[in-house]
């Protein structure tokens, strides 16, 4: 491909890709050059380096999915600290990164022998159950060595900084669609806010790239740091919520953890008169022999990957659906091919409906056999799309005590809400975290929440 | 060929069907004896794959399908975080002047 504004494009670079200060990392002893502040994982992709990690027992070849530090596929010994998600670590100049657990290397692991050994699985139950003690003892210390995520870091760490302190009106966690939403209605009501976001911008599934015809939900960010006032709110980006503690005389303490992976990063206890989850969900995986070989991303990760970030995963795209996720895959069909890509919708739903069989291919996916009534057809394919409901991220409302509910439209666990109300006084859910729906109906129900909480707050004078 | 419900522990498709037919017909005995859930991601890839193979396969009602009890941290951290002290003053963002932290 011919070199764009004087810097030659890396190998899987599109050339529209954002421009990031040069650098250069050394993965795996190899310099590669890369971006300043983009994700690991982005860089590698860019070299066309698919494989981020060897899964613990059988040793399979696994790439990342969902590029927002959550499946834990990605996870690589960064500057000699382990176990670290190579999608949420920011490149800087002479980062050093290795995969872990795999012999020689994680492109070629001799260890993954037991995957092909046990080709129906390997019932864990069984193994080193014979009646020669001796025999277990090998199989029991060979098994401990082959499984793992890798050995502890020489350094000495730095002391923890103190864990701070903060007090608001009003928590919002989730800085997605409805979090937005939520804050902003909190803020115009008069109350202090403090909204938590795990990425480092705002706007959640906003950002991926797919919702560039929508002015209403691309100017939502803005619009929501405008209402909050400087002197009585906060937005803390970069900053994952850990927990709900519960305490007695009030809301649960929700602990934080910002700037995380960083050298700054640190602890937080946030406390609030008010809370509003908006936790959103987890993408999720087809289920397919083969499902886990690298190539297979969630939709939204591809979309951010190839539309935002410029990276090319091939000219094929396979977006496998279901009628629960419809409105993700026409968005993401859309705008794959107005960049030139092939995509193949395989529907699991309506008439035509069609079952994806297996995926072949050794160390990523080549091609899906397909399954349509009594026919079979096989497609080649670079990448496989999985477009399903998100899982709800129910974690911390659970831990507050909230009622949830499982529901196989929804996409899982769910919290249940009566007009974004929980069943604990005072706290609120909104958007996908309470089933699934559009990034412009969870913008509208997150709008709602925000106001039934600035209603709660207000109402009892609190 | 592997079906691959759990990546984080490898826990295969089959080996659901065939713990569930062993008599493990909810999600905690499940955990307990295939391990899914308990690796990097807590569950975040494949509760939700579980809750519906239990549904179609041991015909459980949604109402009686239970998480697993999702405990802090809901991701991973470094322990020596946990092992700072508090800070003393408490930042407050509040209309109104705090008289104290939130009750």
């Amino acid at each position: 491909m011919a070199p764009t504004r004087g810097v030659s494009l890396r190998k899987n670079e599109l050339p529209h890709a954002p421009d990031g200060a040069p650098a250069t990392v050394v993965f795996e002893g190899r310099p590669l050059s890369a971006k300043v502040g983009e994700p690991l994982s982005v860089t590698l992709l860019a070299h066309g380096i698919d494989i981020a990690s060897r899964s613990v027992k059988y040793h399979r070849p696994r790439g990342a999915f969902c590029m927002v530090g959550t499946c834990g596929q990605c996870w690589m010994r960064v500057d000699d600290v382990p176990n670290r998600a190579a999608c949420t670590t920011p490149v800087r100049s002479g980062l050093t990164a290795t995969r872990e657990n795999a012999f020689p290397s994680a492109d070629h692991d001799l260890f993954r022998a037991a995957d092909y050994a046990f080709p129906d699985g390997l019932d864990h139950h069984k193994l080193g159950t014979t009646p020669l003690t001796p025999l277990n003892t090998i199989i029991g210390s060979t098994a401990r060595q082959m499984a793992g995520l890798g050995t502890l870091s020489s350094q000495v760490p730095p002391p923890a900084p103190k864990v701070g302190q903060i007090s608001a009106d009003a928590l919002v966690i989730g800085g997605g669609p409805a979090g937005l939403a939520a804050a902003r209605a909190l803020a115009q009501a008069g109350h202090g806010v403090l909204l938590v976001e795990r990425r480092r911008a705002l706007g959640g599934q906003i950002l991926n790239g797919l919702f560039g015809d929508d002015a209403e939900l691309v100017g939502l960010a803005n619009r929501c740091l405008a209402a909050l006032s400087p002197e009585r709110s906060a937005a803390f980006t970069h900053t994952v919520a850990l927990g709900a503690y519960p305490r007695a005389g009030g809301l649960p303490e929700i602990l934080l953890r910002r700037h995380y992976g960083t050298p700054e990063e640190q602890l937080w206890v946030a406390r609030a008169r008010t809370i509003v989850f908006a936790t959103g969900g987890y993408e999720q995986a087809l289920l397919f022999g083969n499902n886990d070989l690298p190539g297979h991303y969630g939709a939204r990760a591809l979309a951010r990957l190839v539309v935002v970030r410029g990276i090319s995963v091939g000219a094929r795209v396979a977006i496998v659906e279901d009628q629960r996720a419809v409105e993700t895959a026409d968005r993401l069909e859309q705008a794959l091919t107005k960049l030139g890509l092939k995509v193949r919708r395989v529907r699991g739903h309506g008439e035509q409906a069609e079952r994806v069989m297996f995926a072949n291919g050794n160390s990523r996916i080549k091609s899906l056999r397909l399954s349509r009534g009594e026919q079979a057809e096989e497609i080649k394919v670079d990448a496989v799309a999985s477009a399903l409901p998100v899982a709800p991220a129910f974690e911390l409302p659970s831990q507050a005590g909230c009622a949830i509910r499982y529901s196989r439209l929804d996409g899982g666990f769910a919290v249940e809400t009566t007009d974004t109300a929980t069943d604990r006084p005072g706290i609120f859910a909104a958007g996908e975290l309470t089933g699934a729906k559009s990034a412009a109906a969870a913008m509208k129900d997150g709008a709602n929440a925000g106001a039934a909480a600035a209603r709660w707050l207000e109402e009892a004078g609190r | 060929m592997k079906v691959v419900v759990c990546r984080c522990e490898d826990v295969l498709e089959s080996d659901l069907l065939s713990a569930i037919s062993g008599g493990n017909e909810d999600i905690e005995s499940l955990k307990r004896y295939t391990g899914f859930g308990t690796g990097v991601c807590q569950g975040k890839s494949c509760l939700v794959h579980v809750a519906s193979i239990l549904e179609r396969t041991a015909r459980k009602h949604p109402e009686d399908l239970a998480p697993f009890t999702p405990r802090p941290p809901v991701a991973p951290i470094p322990m020596r975080l946990l092992a700072a002290e508090d800070e003393d003053t408490v930042l407050h963002l509040c209309a109104k002047a705090p008289e104290g932290p939130p009750r």
